[in-house]
Formats: structure tokens, C-alpha cells, sequence
């Protein structure tokens, strides 16, 4: 594993940054200032269209700001030193087939492993060392087609975890997929994020993404709405309606309790929140 | 009338598996979707939910068993060319659907379907308005569909199908991908295109609970074959199907199930958190009154 | 559905043909199309008919299957003999039929012709049949090495990906046949003229999706570390071995039985 310095300052961090494309009659991002602190797992939450996506791609290098600047471990992300602290950002996207080069699963891990010019034992050893990660050992030599949508998001996610980053940005990589896939891949990151290795950047409207990631950052309009935890953010409406969001029922139910006089906190999952009303029951009887 | 499938049968070989593998795609389904209902067909991926999509308009022909779409009927012994009159009657949307948009103005892609099936071009343009009004993109017909937004491009698609005046509208997966907001705009509309319309409406998909509260009825699939066919409500009463299936249901019924439990409850009948948090508020205060 | 780029033309079987490097199986097609060319008489191409056969036996696919790779082509193998016999005005004359006689010498030519044709066709199905598609494209790519990494690193990425995703852009197209099929698009009862509009309506959205998937290729492979013309190390490589060298020496057997008898 590399080893990264720079303990003290965020691991990416984005100052007042504007993204144009040429030719468009508004920016696609306007003024975003945002933190990510090492270890964290943040998602970018908000509508199609609100720069969810231009976000990630700014982040991870592919764009490149019309304002602003963007830091990597406190150094500033422009020109020919780019690659270097690109090779510290894995990224993982929405599309299962567009992602995938190879013959089979091994050979497309193997293609990032060939543009850096390691040997083949060393690429055997990471192809090795991220199937296991990842629990799809028996998919190596799989071709492709034969894959399901999951199995290919977690064939790219291994691809982009043998780069060995540790930063991981992912635009959205269960919006194409059923829910038991997204639900694997979910449990995936769930896993990178508990060993404490990766930073993780994930843009999503899946509430279940934000309820297992802890920090949730709003967006619309290209801009930046607000960021907390996403039991907060979610419960208020009106930021919610504003990206295309619904405030999960759970949260809501927990709210209206509280208007009831039941002040019960606030959950996102079903058990947590019956608990909490079991643990108010015995405490006022 | 309405929508008929008789022990239909469909099989596919699999030529990546070795030896081959013969895949029953249908395996003798039997299931009747009422006329002028919007009927959910629910299944995981797999389940066979396209291939019988695709039966509905004549696209593909039962390997055995007979398909019934209104008077049309569709079996192994039938002809192969299906009547234009049952493509317009039986509109399809693919699941991705803003892929085949390809003409330069979203008016022109609307009046395709129009004009194919024989409406002249005075005709084709009103139903093209219709349409992009049923779907509130009317402000878009002069637009470029590739320039839309995502969403913007799907309801394009619909549209496609819709100015057709079709009288059965099957859709595969219609809220794939779309951000929560979206997926119940769209269900919704579908609902009113079977109440205010009378069109007949089957939605495949594998999410339950985009389509609790605007499905009139439920057929569920697994493995090519029926598994169930009955009203929402009876299907959230059948744990052992929806597990299955591969269903699972939404975190609303997921509480009301647990909150049953600790009250020793039926769960009861809500629309929203609201009507659920009274009906617990009132369960609290008794049980308070009750306790020593 | 299809995990092959040509289902059914690559047949996997444990022969010694199947084993050998696929830069040799392609550079004995140009000993063998040398052998062939220089067929001029019955007693080489007997020789190199003799070859041919050998070697496909070798390979464990049955003789029929290359029979029907000539298939295909067989209206040309009976062109080239027809003209072939034609023009060759040669020994006596044997038959007539309106303008033109066909002579003893035209006969043997013309069979012959048609003979060189076969043994080319099939002999390039033993390519096709013992190589998967994707080690004869990286075969392709090494064999060009020598005249340019870059470039020839470059070749062999584009067919590489082209294998990759044929088959998925074949099924998008069916998808969107069936698609516009459902909207009222109807080929077959179309004139000319209407058709070619039709068939914008399948082109236009299949190059729009083909362009996408591009675009998000090349960000994924950009994201990876991709720099076109940096220099790169191979998962996989071809590993010559002695047989191979045997194998392609082989060759020179029909290249000069061709030249001497």
C-alpha cells in the first residue's frame, strides 16, 4: 500500500470552484466549496442535471475547473503533476458495460495494471489480492457478456481498486442496476469504507447510500445546498423536494411522532426507530 | 378482452454455457391482465418480465401456448407477420427507452409512430401535441431530444408510444435509473392514463414500492412461471412470495409490520407517516392508561 | 447472449494446431498463399493438397465443417474457374456452346483455378477455427511491433476493445430493431426510397449510443492511468516456443513442393 502524508489537511478539498463547458449557456457548477476528511464516505446527493456527476469528474481530474481550485492532500490539482495525484483517485461509474476493456474480468483489472508498467507477477499478485477484497475470485476468468450488471460493478470496482487509490469517487454506480446488485455493491463499499483505507466520494439518490455513508452533501442547480448528517438534511422538506429527493418515511414518521409529543430522534431505519420507541415506552411507564 | 397468456411456453438457447443450455424463458405462464386496469408485473431480473413483454405486441411468438391480445391471437401455429393494427393497438416501451430516439425535434420523433401506422401528417402532429402534453413536455417540441436532460428524454420516449393512441401500454422497468422524485411522477401518470383514459397499463419492474398505491392489480413472476396474481394489499400479505420472488417491501410496510408486533396489532390501513405516527401515538397513550 | 464476436467459428478442441502460437499460424498463411500461388500443375497441387488436408485432420475439426467454410465463397471458386477455362484456348476443343468452346486446356486450368481457390479458403478456416478471435487480433498486434510500438500497441487496443464490444452493440441493435419495429417501422413494406429513411431510424440512435459508450470508454481508461503512447507492459504475451518455429518450418514443405514439381 502507498503511503500517504499529509494527515493533517483534508484529502480533497474544492475552493469556490466553477465548471463551464464551452458553449453552455449556464454553468454546470457554480461556487462549490466543499471538505472531504480522510477516511470519510460522503454522498453527493441532488437531481439529475444538478452537477452530481460534473462534481465527481472535477474531483477525479477528467474536467478541469473555469474558477476555482481543487486540492489533493492539501496540493493543488493543475498540470503536469496531475497524473501523480490522479494516481491516488479511483473512480467507479454508472455504466457496467462502458467500463469494461477486457476479455474477461482478470484481463480488464489487468488494464490500468499495464499502464503502470508492472510485471505480470506483480499484476497476478493485486488480481489476486482484489479478487479476494471483493469476493469475485470465481469471475476471473469470466467473459463480459456472461456477467450481470452487478457482477460487472464489482469487476470494475476491483479494477479501480487494484490502481491501489485511496481516494474512491463514484458517480452513481447503482443507478443502472436492480436492487439485490445495488444492495451487493453497497455492502462492497460498506466494507472498503470499515477498513478505514479509503476516503469515499459518492454521488447518489439512493437513500439507503446515504443512510450507510453518514455525511451527506446536497445539491442543485449546480450549486452546493448544504452538507450534514443525512438524518438532518433529509428531514427538512423543502431541501429535499428541492433535489428531487423524498424524505424517507421512517425519518418522516420519527418527525411527526415528535410533533405528536413523542420525541422518539431521528432514524432512518425501521428497527432503530421501533427501538427507540420501545426504549420511550418502558421509560414512561 | 384485456390481455391473455395460456400456458405459454418460450425457451432460448444459451450458447455461452457449455454444453448449450436451453433457458425456459416462459415456462408454461398462465396469466390474464384485466382490461382498462394498471396491473404491475413484479419479478426480479430473470423472471421472465420482458420476454413477456415482448408477446404482447407480436414481437415474439410463444414456442407453445397461445397469447390473446383483445381479438388478435398469437400462437406457434399462427402467422408470422403480426397485423399493423396490433403494433398500434399494443404500445411497447423498452426499458431505457430514450435510446432509440434518434429524429431532430421532439415533434418529429412523436409523429413517427403516428405516421408509420398510416395517420396522415395533420393528424400525426395533433397526436404528437397530445402526447407531449399527457407527458408536460409540450414546451420541448421544437427541442433537439439529445440536448434534454435524462429525464426529459425518457418522457420523450413515452411520448413516442403514447401518440399512437395505443389502447394497452406496456412498459419494461419505466423507472429505471430515475431519482425518486421522477419514479413517482411517472407512476402517477400512468395511473391516470388508466383512470382518466381507460387504457390498459402493464408495468414491469422489480421495485414494489414505486408502484403500491396506483396498481389496481399484482402478477408476479419468478422463474418464467406465475406466482401470484391478486391486489397489493394481498401480495404484502404473502411474506413467502414476495421473499420469492425476490421482492422486498417498502420501509413503510416494514414498520407498520414491526410496529404490529409490539402492539400485538394488526397493522393498520395509512396512507402516510402521519396516519401511521397517530395510530402509535394513540397505541402509546393506552398502553400507558392500561399499565399499573 | 453471445459471448464470441462469430459464434460457432472458433471450435475449441486438443489438438497440437490449437496450441501454437497464433503469430506462427498467421505467418504460415503467407508460406501457405505463397505454396498455392505457385501451384502450376497436378503433381503440386496434389502435394500441397496433401498438406492442406494433413494439417486439418491434425486440428480434430472433421473435414465437413471446412468443406462448409467454402461454402460461402463457392459462387466465386465457379467464377474463377469458369473465366480461368475460358481463356485458356489450350490442346483440343471440347465442347461448344454458342460463342464460346471449351478446350482441353481451359478444362484443366479452370479445375485447377478452382482447386488454388479451395485450398485457400479452407487452409485460412484453420486460422479462424483453431485461433480465438481475440489472440489472432493480439497476434496481429505483435506481428506489427517491429515496424512501431506505439502504433502497433495502439492497433492492437482498438481490436482488442472492437471484439470486446461487437457482440454488445449487435444486441443494442436488436434491441432497437424490435424497439422502432413496436413504433410502426415496417421494412418490408416499404418502397426503396422510404426504406433508407426507415433505416436511419435503426443507424442514427445505434452511432449516437456507439459515440456514448465511447465517450465513457475513454474516461474509464483515462481514469486508469491511459496516456496514449506511454509505454505499457502486457497481462498477456505470446511465449514462442520450439514447436512453434517447427510448425512454421513445416511450411516450406508445400512452398517447395509447389516450386519443384
Amino acid at each position: 500500500m502507498k503511503e500517504f502524508t499529509n494527515k493533517g489537511s483534508p484529502v480533497l478539498e474544492l475552493r469556490g470552484v466553477s465548471c463551464r463547458r464551452p458553449g453552455a449557456p449556464a454553468p454546470a457548477i457554480s461556487g462549490v466549496t466543499l471538505r472531504v476528511e480522510r477516511g470519510e464516505w460522503l454522498c453527493l446527493a441532488g437531481r439529475n442535471g444538478s452537477g452530481k456527476s460534473t462534481l465527481i469528474r472535477l474531483m477525479a481530474g477528467l474536467l478541469s475547473p473555469s474558477e476555482g481550485d481543487i486540492f489533493v492532500g492539501g496540493e493543488r490539482f493543475a498540470g503536469e503533476d496531475g497524473d501523480r495525484l490522479r494516481s491516488r483517485i479511483g473512480v467507479l461509474f454508472s455504466e457496467p458495460d462502458d467500463q469494461f476493456i477486457g476479455q474477461t474480468v482478470a484481463d480488464d483489472i489487468a488494464f490500468g495494471l499495464e499502464n503502470l508498467c508492472l510485471s505480470r507477477e506483480e499484476m497476478d499478485g493485486r488480481i489476486d489480492r482484489v479478487a479476494g477484497m471483493l469476493g469475485i475470485g470465481r469471475l476471473l476468468g469470466r467473459h463480459p457478456s456472461t456477467l450481470s450488471g452487478g457482477q460487472k460493478q464489482l469487476a470494475a470496482l476491483a479494477a479501480v481498486l487494484a490502481m491501489e487509490p485511496d481516494i474512491l469517487l463514484l458517480d452513481e454506480p447503482g443507478s443502472m442496476l436492480d436492487d439485490r446488485s445495488r444492495e451487493m455493491l453497497r455492502s462492497a463499499v460498506a466494507r472498503l469504507h470499515a477498513t478505514g483505507r479509503y476516503t469515499i466520494v459518492q454521488a447518489t439518490h439512493d437513500p439507503e447510500d446515504m443512510l450507510a455513508a453518514g455525511r451527506l452533501a446536497m445539491m442543485s442547480g449546480g450549486r452546493l445546498l448544504a452538507a450534514g448528517r443525512p438524518e438532518a438534511l433529509l428531514a427538512d422538506e423543502k431541501l429535499a423536494a428541492e433535489c428531487r429527493l423524498e424524505t424517507p418515511f421512517v425519518l418522516a414518521f420519527c418527525r411527526e411522532m415528535a410533533r405528536l409529543g413523542f420525541g422518539i430522534g431521528d432514524h432512518l431505519d425501521e428497527r432503530k426507530a421501533v427501538e427507540a420507541l420501545w426504549a420511550y415506552a418502558s421509560r414512561t411507564s | 378482452m384485456g390481455v391473455r397468456f395460456e400456458n405459454v411456453m418460450i425457451h432460448y438457447r444459451d450458447d455461452t454455457a457449455e454444453p448449450d443450455a436451453v433457458i425456459a424463458a416462459l415456462d408454461g405462464l398462465s396469466v390474464r391482465f384485466a382490461p382498462g386496469r394498471f396491473t404491475a408485473l413484479l419479478g426480479a431480473p430473470g423472471s421472465g418480465k420482458s420476454t413477456l413483454l415482448m408477446h404482447v405486441n407480436g414481437l415474439v411468438r410463444p414456442g407453445g401456448g397461445r397469447v390473446r391480445v383483445f381479438e388478435f391471437e398469437i400462437g406457434p401455429d399462427r402467422p408470422k407477420d403480426v397485423p399493423p393494427e396490433l403494433r398500434r393497438r399494443a404500445g411497447l416501451v423498452f426499458q431505457f427507452p430514450e435510446q432509440q430516439l434518434f429524429e431532430a425535434t421532439v415533434r418529429r420523433e412523436l409523429m413517427f409512430a403516428p405516421l408509420r401506422f398510416g395517420l396522415g401528417r395533420e393528424r400525426a402532429e395533433r397526436a404528437a401535441a397530445e402526447a407531449a402534453e399527457l407527458l408536460g413536455i409540450g414546451h420541448l417540441l421544437d427541442e433537439n431530444p439529445l440536448e434534454l436532460s435524462s429525464g426529459q428524454r425518457r418522457k420523450v420516449a413515452i411520448a413516442a408510444v403514447l401518440a399512437a393512441d395505443p389502447d394497452l401500454v406496456a412498459l419494461d422497468e419505466p423507472t429505471a435509473s430515475l431519482d425518486p422524485a421522477s419514479r413517482a411522477e411517472l407512476v402517477s401518470l400512468l395511473a391516470r392514463l388508466c383512470r382518466e383514459r381507460g387504457k390498459t397499463v402493464i408495468m414491469a419492474t422489480h421495485r414494489l414500492e414505486d408502484v403500491l398505491g396506483h396498481a389496481d392489480e399484482c402478477a408476479v413472476l419468478a422463474g418464467g412461471r406465475l406466482l401470484f396474481a391478486g391486489t397489493p394489499q394481498a401480495l404484502l400479505a404473502r411474506p413467502d412470495v414476495m421473499k420469492a420472488a425476490g421482492l422486498s417491501p417498502p420501509p413503510a410496510v416494514r414498520l407498520a409490520a414491526l410496529l404490529a408486533e409490539m402492539f400485538r396489532d394488526e397493522p393498520p390501513a395509512f396512507a402516510g407517516p402521519g396516519e401511521l405516527a397517530a395510530w402509535t401515538a394513540g397505541k402509546l397513550a393506552a398502553a400507558g392508561e392500561g399499565s399499573p | 447472449m453471445t459471448g464470441r464476436l462469430v459464434p460457432g467459428r472458433y471450435a475449441a478442441r486438443p489438438s497440437p494446431i490449437h496450441r501454437r502460437d497464433p503469430r506462427a499460424k498467421t505467418l504460415s498463411m503467407v508460406l501457405f498463399m505463397a505454396a498455392v500461388f505457385l501451384i502450376d500443375g497436378w503433381a503440386d497441387a496434389a502435394a500441397v493438397a496433401a498438406f492442406a488436408v494433413a494439417l486439418m485432420l491434425a486440428s480434430r475439426i472433421s473435414l465437413a465443417r471446412y468443406a462448409k467454410a467454402v461454402r460461402p465463397l463457392l459462387f466465386l471458386v465457379l467464377f474463377i474457374a469458369l473465366f480461368q477455362a475460358l481463356f485458356d484456348k489450350s490442346g483440343e476443343a471440347l465442347a461448344n456452346a454458342g460463342p464460346f468452346t471449351l478446350y482441353a486446356g481451359g478444362l484443366a486450368s479452370g479445375v485447377l483455378a478452382a482447386l488454388r481457390m479451395i485450398l485457400f479458403i479452407s487452409f485460412t478456416a484453420i486460422l479462424t477455427f483453431t485461433t480465438e478471435p481475440d489472440r489472432l487480433a493480439r497476434a496481429i498486434g505483435g506481428l506489427v511491433r517491429p515496424f512501431g510500438r506505439a502504433a502497433a500497441d495502439r492497433l492492437a487496443l482498438m481490436l482488442d476493445i472492437a471484439l470486446r464490444f461487437l457482440p454488445t452493440i449487435f444486441e443494442e441493435g436488436e434491441r432497437l430493431y424490435k424497439a422502432q419495429v413496436s413504433r410502426g417501422l415496417n421494412l418490408g413494406d416499404m418502397a426503396m426510397r422510404d426504406k433508407a429513411r426507415a433505416l436511419l431510424a435503426l443507424l442514427a440512435p445505434l452511432t449516437v449510443g456507439v459515440f456514448r459508450r465511447a465517450l465513457r470508454l475513454a474516461e474509464s481508461m483515462e481514469a486508469r492511468g491511459y496516456r496514449l503512447g506511454a509505454p505499457r507492459t502486457r497481462y498477456r504475451e505470446f511465449r514462442w516456443q520450439p514447436a512453434d518455429t517447427a510448425y512454421l518450418a513445416l511450411f516450406l514443405i508445400p512452398v517447395a513442393s509447389a516450386f519443384w514439381l
